[in-house]
């Protein structure tokens, strides 16, 4: 039975539709991401889930309870935002504990929730401060634990670490991550970061232009996306327009060259452009007997610390290749004629 | 040698250096100690002398006249009043402009015009009521004109204000008249307060399950709080400080400390300068009263925030 619950769930804004029959099912304890580009609706969407905004059509429900139009202080959602929101006036614990006070809890039980809360995030000794006197890594911890002190059914979290700079970002993501199972509670993440939305989630909603581009698991999405967009979306791929030769074979020309594909062509009716697609990690250097091979001249060569992006100019497509940056490695010069190959199962056809 | 010769070619840099940092500011300090500094002394030196010249506190202790004292707590009563009531109309405006929903056409109208009221006063505020609802005013003259005869014929004008017993002319004029002024510079005060308040607060607080109320009660209050105290301070200063509107709307008949200093100071045969003198470092000793006070609750309440 899935806890959470969206069913052709639609939001327009004077007629402009931010979401599209979105729907989704959420196991109790799932964590799952919304991924999108900016603008996609991801926001609009949690946003719904907590009440802040209504859905045009469709229904929300909690366990089986129907919160579609329940007002945002009745629904006992945990929401994190952006920028922290946490009150100025209010001391750590006071923020953390306001959840609590406005219900009218004991002050004795507060402060035991308080406790917990902070030793949760490791800031115990912050308990009297003001959130001014908070880096921004730590004042986010405070709002995370805000929202999860009232024991919310779902954890809403719109782009939380976004305002904080890369290395905190990592540092605080796997704390989001190792609390969310150390609770149990299922949690909604919205990113525009497919490496966040990948390295933490359950699983992926991919988003675009307010419509559900595809559900997955992070493997499902990165190893098969189900469009194009989220084959360019999620990591870096290779597209090139093919000429078809077998459709059942999934036999397929690049320029001159034959590539074998072992998925059958799904759309191979010749009236689309069909595009082999390719992720830049799978080809490697040289030529081997029995794979995919392609034969071009090195058009560019980048560093990109840990890993190096060759460029390829296959007759003229250009197809990006990635190596691990190893001092063994012998790097061709830009202009050589360059071999690359990759097995069948790597490439697929969309 | 050498050495001590670049030494004192590099404090003469320095010296110039330092001039260059203040010289923009040098009309500001002559333009204070003239017009500020100098007439406090003055003030507060004719305070303590006869009109000989002679070191006295006679005029400290003359302010305890009944009628002087009277005069305190009418201007204080004014202030008062005029600063709570334009604070809480000018709330309200504020608050319908920038949380509440109006319309933006609406929020620009309203803010061009508190720009120009706040300004407004003096003399031209007094005639403008005076011409719309004095004695013959406009609006008082249309209102009159509204009669309804019963049933046995007898007619009866339950508009005409000034047969209700209402006057321009004194306090509760005073205090429309000050209001006119107050209420636009509170909208003008307090707007941009309002706006700081963040959307993300409100909705972290619904999302925490707090009411309306109590969001206005634990963040929105005490976060605008600073603001308003000093918005309702400002208020009650230019209210308090204020003279040729009362003097050009009552003709001097109404007893204020500033239409009082008026009348001690302009020279003719009652008047006694060293006793307006008294009494205007009264009105400088109130005001520090408040600001002191003000500062005090500012700093516990924002204490918060990143000095
Ligand atoms: N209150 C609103 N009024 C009108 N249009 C809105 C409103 N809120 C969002 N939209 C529109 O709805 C669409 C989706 O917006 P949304 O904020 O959900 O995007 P997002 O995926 O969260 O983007 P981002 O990554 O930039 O935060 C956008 O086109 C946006 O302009
Ligand atoms: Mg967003």
């Amino acid at each position: 039975m899935s806890f959470l619950k969206l069913t052709h769930v639609n939001k327009t804004f004077a007629d402009m539709p931010a979401v599209d029959d979105f729907n989704l099912s959420a196991e109790q304890g799932e964590f799952v991401s919304f991924l999108g580009p900016s603008g996609c609706g991801k926001t609009t969407t949690l946003r719904m889930i907590a009440g802040f905004e209504l859905p045009t059509s469709g229904k929300i429900t909690i366990a089986d309870q129907d919160l579609t139009y329940v007002p945002p202080n009745k629904r006992n959602v945990g929401m994190v935002f952006q920028s922290y929101a946490l009150f100025p006036n209010m001391t750590i614990a006071d923020n953390i504990g306001y959840g609590l006070k406005v219900v009218g809890k004991s002050k004795t039980e507060i402060n035991k929730r308080v406790d917990e809360m902070l030793d949760l995030i490791h800031l115990e000794n912050f308990r009297e401060r003001y959130p001014y006197q908070l880096s921004g890594g730590q004042q986010q911890r405070v709002a995370l634990v805000r929202a999860l002190a009232i024991r919310p059914q779902i954890l809403l979290l719109d782009e939380p670490l976004s305002a904080l700079d890369a290395k905190i970002r990592v540092e605080l993501r796997q704390e989001i991550r190792r609390i969310q199972q150390q609770l149990g509670i299922t949690t909604i993440y919205v990113t525009h970061d497919q490496e966040e939305a990948l390295s933490l989630s359950d699983r992926v909603v991919v988003m675009s232009q307010g419509r559900m581009e595809q559900v997955g698991t992070p493997s499902e999405i990165y190893t098969y996306p189900a469009t194009e967009f989220v084959a360019k979306f999620v990591g870096q791929i290779n597209l090139l327009p093919v000429d078809v030769i077998n459709p059942p074979e999934g036999l397929v020309k690049v320029g001159q060259q034959p590539v074998r594909t072992s998925r059958a062509l799904n759309r191979a009716d010749g009236a689309h452009a069909v595009r082999l697609a390719i992720r830049p990690e799978e080809l490697n250097p040289g030529y081997l007997e029995g794979a995919n091979n392609l034969t071009g001249k090195v058009d560019s060569i980048t560093y990109l610390g840990s890993i190096i992006r060759v460029r390829i100019d296959v007759e003229g497509q250009l197809i990006s290749m990635d190596m691990f940056n190893e001092r063994k490695l012998k790097m061709p010069a830009v202009g050589d004629i360059f071999q690359v190959n990759f097995d069948a199962d790597a490439c697929w056809l969309i | 040698m050498e050495n001590s010769q670049t030494q004192q070619v590099s404090r003469r840099a320095k010296i110039l250096d330092v001039l260059g940092n203040w010289i923009g500011v040098i009309p500001f300090f002559i333009f204070i100690i003239v017009f500020l500094i100098l007439p406090s002394m003055n003030l507060f030196i004719g305070a303590f002398r006869d009109l000989n010249g002679n070191f006295t506190f006679d005029n400290i202790i003359g302010l305890k006249d009944p009628a002087i004292l009277k005069a305190y707590s009418v201007s204080l009563q004014v202030s008062v009043i005029t600063s709570l009531v334009g604070s809480v109309f000018g709330f309200f405006v504020a608050y319908a402009i920038t949380i509440g929903k109006a319309p933006k056409w609406m929020r620009n109208i309203l803010m061009t015009f508190s720009g120009l009221a706040a300004n407004f006063g003096g003399v031209p505020l007094a005639f403008a009521f005076i011409a719309t609802i004095g004695r013959t005013g406009l609006i008082t003259a249309i209102l009159k004109n509204i009669c309804f005869s019963n049933a046995a014929g007898v007619q009866s004008c339950p508009l005409d204000i000034y047969d209700n017993g209402f006057t321009l002319y004194g306090v509760l004029g005073l205090t429309l008249a000050y209001t006119y002024f107050e209420f636009p510079l509170m909208v003008l005060i307090i707007t941009p307060a309002l706006e700081g308040l963040k959307r993300d607060w409100r909705e972290a607080s619904d999302n925490l399950g707090a009411s309306s109320w109590q969001y206005w009660r634990y963040v929105a209050f005490p976060v605008l709080w600073p603001s308003i105290l000093g918005a309702g301070l400002l208020l009650f200063g230019s209210a308090f400080g204020a003279y040729a509107t009362a003097q050009a709307l009552t003709g001097g008949s109404i007893y204020l400390v500033t239409i009082l200093i008026g009348q001690q100071i302009r020279g003719d045969v009652l008047g006694n300068p060293n006793l307006g003198y008294a009494l205007a470092l009264g009105m400088v000793v109130i005001m520090s009263i408040t600001i002191t006070g003000y500062t005090i609750l500012q700093r516990r309440t924002a204490r918060w925030l990143k000095s």
